[in-house]
């Protein structure tokens, strides 16, 4: 393996995911280069240490916490956050890359080797997603240094950087294992075998995330702390056991742990080559979708108010739901959720133990809006660039703007129709949250879909490679946050309940109000949105970008 | 260009200075020109000349900076979906939804179409079995080849029986058999009245099948005439078109070209 060869495919590997997104002309903008993705490192490790040293500095005041415990405990967590930040960020974000692209390849017919291509991805990996080291060794510099554990911390980063490429060599032993699962192995499928592959993929996802959730992983962690001896059996906590035996100044365990990570980052290594090296190459697919002679599509959509084009594009887009691989983690989302909502009522890590009143369960209700934000943000850019069929078939926007919300709505109001049974039978909501969610879940999911069409529209990434993203990552940005500010607002009289509920305030009289007030928000957002979406929509139909 | 009543009936598009740039690039600089009904006008040009975009203008895919196209009466920049009703399109580069299967694109492109589910029905057997691609309809169009997905898309713009076809390099990547079917296809097509914009980099093709042709070349128009017009206009009787197009777009003296990149 020569190194600098590692360094140039690394180079270029992140690069494509810069610039993935831009077309046209190449721009020398500063955005466009990797020192870029450094100096917002840099910002981030800055503006987080800044801010955590003054949180410090105002610490001692408060009576009850240890300073002392916290360093001690965010300098043993550091190294075993990380891979499963990565984790999670590459299930939903680095997975989705089409295999109909791996075999052609430019560096398949260079004289690349497997070992260095796989080392130069894992590196780009990290690279791309080095904002989550940054912004962690930001935050727990600070406290290190009041507790005088600086040399601890360093030795921490480091280990949390093996660590980080070691989870970017689990994320490359899935992505070949994947491309295997979803095609060689399938051969000549039939549509059955795309149901099973969908139902596999939703779940790999879903139980990689609740393995590897932070929340999961701290209660594993506090486990470990009261019987050492159980993390000899996680090798990605080792690195974590390194700091805690520097901590307690246990010199031969620490050199013995601090081998075994880096022998498993090389294990690791040495898994990823043999996984890529024997599913480097997938077989082109054969699956045939539908035996025996054609019959036209039947107008049963056009029974719900829906024209011939608006069906047409309803049916296309729910094929390419339940067909497209890239598509899986989007759908993986209410589950990821509702897994991630439901873990610390059930574990008791990091809020309260089990049924608990609304104030724990009302959470679930948004799964609906944000599944709503982000599956009609992504809806445009999904197109890919068979968009170009959208702008030469005869299509008005208001067709395509009708076909896109109604998908979204259909999904996002199940799945906001299931959280409300999930959130009543087993969180055990009160009568009043249990009509506040009838009424303003519905209303949220509408919101967000027009307001996620919104943004599908003006930030699309019809790109296809290095992996499609649907959405320009400025338009998710802005997209998330004001989607789930506005949201917030929607669902003000449930959380002003809750808030005076827990300080035993009684707002009954003023409730109703205050829910007829969310609900004419909603409603006026949502018609808002939905003139946005129309007005961005009719301006990409326009013309095709080129 | 006549432009006059009469005309404008028998031409199936009127394209009146047309112009586009890219940024500082000028694609298409003020073109002018007419297809009539029943002909077959071969746009041909160097890379990067502009005959892509021209075809995207006409069909209301791009914007034109400036000036104005019509097919069959119907203004581009006013009514973009009533040209398309009327039009069909090959593009260079296959552009399909590949989850779907063959058949299942072509039913998808007809309802976008309006068409009925007998006509849908007719209209893609016919073509299935004409381009043989029968037997594959109803794999997924990412299992497909290069030529598969060709076949297709040419279905796909044939679909609503277009008044005019607009056809970007159309015959890449069709084995010998199938551009043969397709070049006869496009002929009796012609004879059935439909207008034909034919784009494409072999010579011999446009030599053989079009009524006429534009020489386009940094966006400009070079030369329009039926290929025995343009050999007499470059005084080069009894050569090939590809003798003239080099000619007349500078590029005949390749051995150098060719020396330098064998040095």
């Amino acid at each position: 393996m020569k190194p600098a060869k590692v360094l140039k495919i690394s180079d270029v590997l992140v690069k494509s995911q810069l610039r993935s997104a831009r077309s046209g002309r190449f721009s020398a903008s500063f955005l466009n280069r990797p020192a870029a993705v450094v100096l917002v490192d840099a910002i981030a490790f800055a503006v987080s240490a800044v801010i955590v040293s003054r949180l410090v500095a105002l610490f001692p005041s408060i009576p009850g916490f240890s300073l002392a415990t916290i360093a001690r405990e965010t300098l043993i967590f550091l190294p075993a956050l990380l891979p499963p930040m990565i984790f999670v960020a590459s299930l939903l974000f680095e997975l989705n890359v089409s295999s109909k692209f791996a075999a052609s390849d430019t560096l398949n017919w260079l004289p690349v080797s497997q070992s260095e291509y796989v080392t130069a991805s894992a590196l780009s990996i990290c690279f791309i997603y080095s904002i989550l080291p940054a912004l962690a060794f930001g935050v727990t510099l600070p406290i290190a240094g009041s507790q005088g554990l600086l040399p601890v911390w360093v030795l921490a980063a480091l280990l949390s950087i093996v660590a980080l490429f070691t989870g970017a060599l689990l994320v490359e032993i899935l992505r070949a294992t994947l491309n295997r699962v979803s095609t060689s192995a399938m051969g000549r499928a039939r549509r059955g075998a795309l149901f099973v592959r969908l139902a596999i993929s939703i779940t790999v996802i879903v139980t990689f995330q609740f393995f590897f959730n932070p929340l999961a992983l701290l209660g594993l962690l506090t486990l470990f702390s009261r019987e050492a001896a159980a993390s000899f059996l996680v090798p990605f906590l080792w690195p974590s056991s390194v700091v805690r035996e520097a901590l307690d100044g246990q010199a031969l365990w620490l050199i013995a742990f601090a081998g075994l990570s880096v022998g498993f980052a090389g294990f690791m290594t040495w898994a990823a080559v043999r996984v890529r090296s024997r599913f480097w190459s997938p077989s082109p697919v054969s699956v045939t979708v539908s035996h025996g002679e054609y019959t036209p599509s039947s107008g049963a959509l056009q029974g719900f108010g829906f024209s011939a084009v608006e069906s047409a594009l309803i049916r296309k887009d729910l094929k390419g739901l339940t067909r497209r691989r890239e598509m899986v983690p989007f759908l993986a989302i209410p589950f990821v959720m509702t897994a991630a909502f439901l873990l610390p009522q059930f574990t008791g890590v990091g809020g309260p133990r089990g049924p608990s009143s609304g104030a724990a369960g009302f959470p679930l209700l948004l799964v609906g809006g944000i599944f709503a934000l982000i599956f009609s943000s992504v809806s445009i850019g999904q197109e890919g660039k068979a968009i170009a069929n959208i702008y030469t078939l005869p299509v008005t926007p208001r067709q395509y703007l009708r076909a896109k919300a109604a998908l979204a709505l259909t999904f996002a109001l199940a799945a906001t129709a299931v959280m409300v049974v999930v959130t009543s039978v087993f969180l055990g909501l009160g009568e009043r949250e249990i009509l506040s969610a009838l009424l303003l879940a519905p209303a949220v999911a509408v919101e967000e879909t027009f307001i996620g069409l919104g943004f599908a529209s003006r930030f699309p990434d019809f790109s296809e490679r290095p992996r499609p993203r649907f959405v320009k990552p400025v338009g998710m940005l802005v997209a998330f946050p004001t989607g789930v500010a506005i949201m917030l607002a929607s669902i003000s009289p449930v959380i002003i309940s809750l808030v005076a509920g827990s300080i035993a305030v009684d707002i009954g009289s003023i409730y109703t109000i205050l829910m007829a007030a969310a609900l004419i928000f909603s409603v006026a957002v949502s018609l808002l949105a939905y003139r946005w979406a129309r007005g961005g929509i009719a301006n990409l139909l326009r013309e095709l970008g080129v | 260009m006549a432009s006059g009543p009469s005309s404008a009936e028998a031409n199936a598009l009127e394209a009146t200075s047309l112009a586009k740039s890219f940024g500082t690039t000028r694609a298409v600089d003020r073109l002018t020109f007419t297809l009539r009904r029943g002909e077959i006008l071969g746009l041909l040009g160097p890379n990067g000349s502009g005959k892509s975009t021209t075809m995207k203008m006409i069909l209301g895919i791009l914007k034109p900076d400036s000036g104005s196209a019509k097919v069959y009466g119907r203004d581009v920049l006013t009514d973009p979906i009533g040209v398309k009703e009327v039009s069909g399109y090959v593009p260079e580069t296959p552009q399909l939804y590949e989850f779907l299967s063959g058949v299942e694109y072509l039913d998808f492109v007809g309802d976008m179409y309006g068409m009925g589910p007998a006509a849908k029905k007719e209209r893609i057997s016919q073509f299935l079995k004409a381009l043989e691609l029968d037997g594959h309809e109803n794999d997924m169009i990412s299992g497909y080849s290069q030529g598969m997905k060709q076949k297709v898309t040419i279905t796909a713009a044939l679909m609503n029986k277009p008044r005019l076809l607009v056809v970007d390099e159309g015959l890449n990547g069709l084995d010998p058999r199938s551009a043969k079917i397709v070049k006869d296809l496009l002929r009796e097509l012609a004879r059935e009245g439909v207008a034909i914009l034919f784009s494409t980099h072999i010579l011999e093709i446009a030599e053989a099948i079009c009524d006429r042709v534009l020489i386009m070349q940094r966006g400009n128009l070079l030369a329009e005439g039926t290929p025995a017009e343009l050999r007499r206009r470059a005084g080069m009787p009894g050569s090939t078109l590809e003798d003239v197009f080099l000619k007349m777009t500078g590029t005949e003296d390749l051995k150098e070209v060719v020396e330098a990149l064998t040095r």
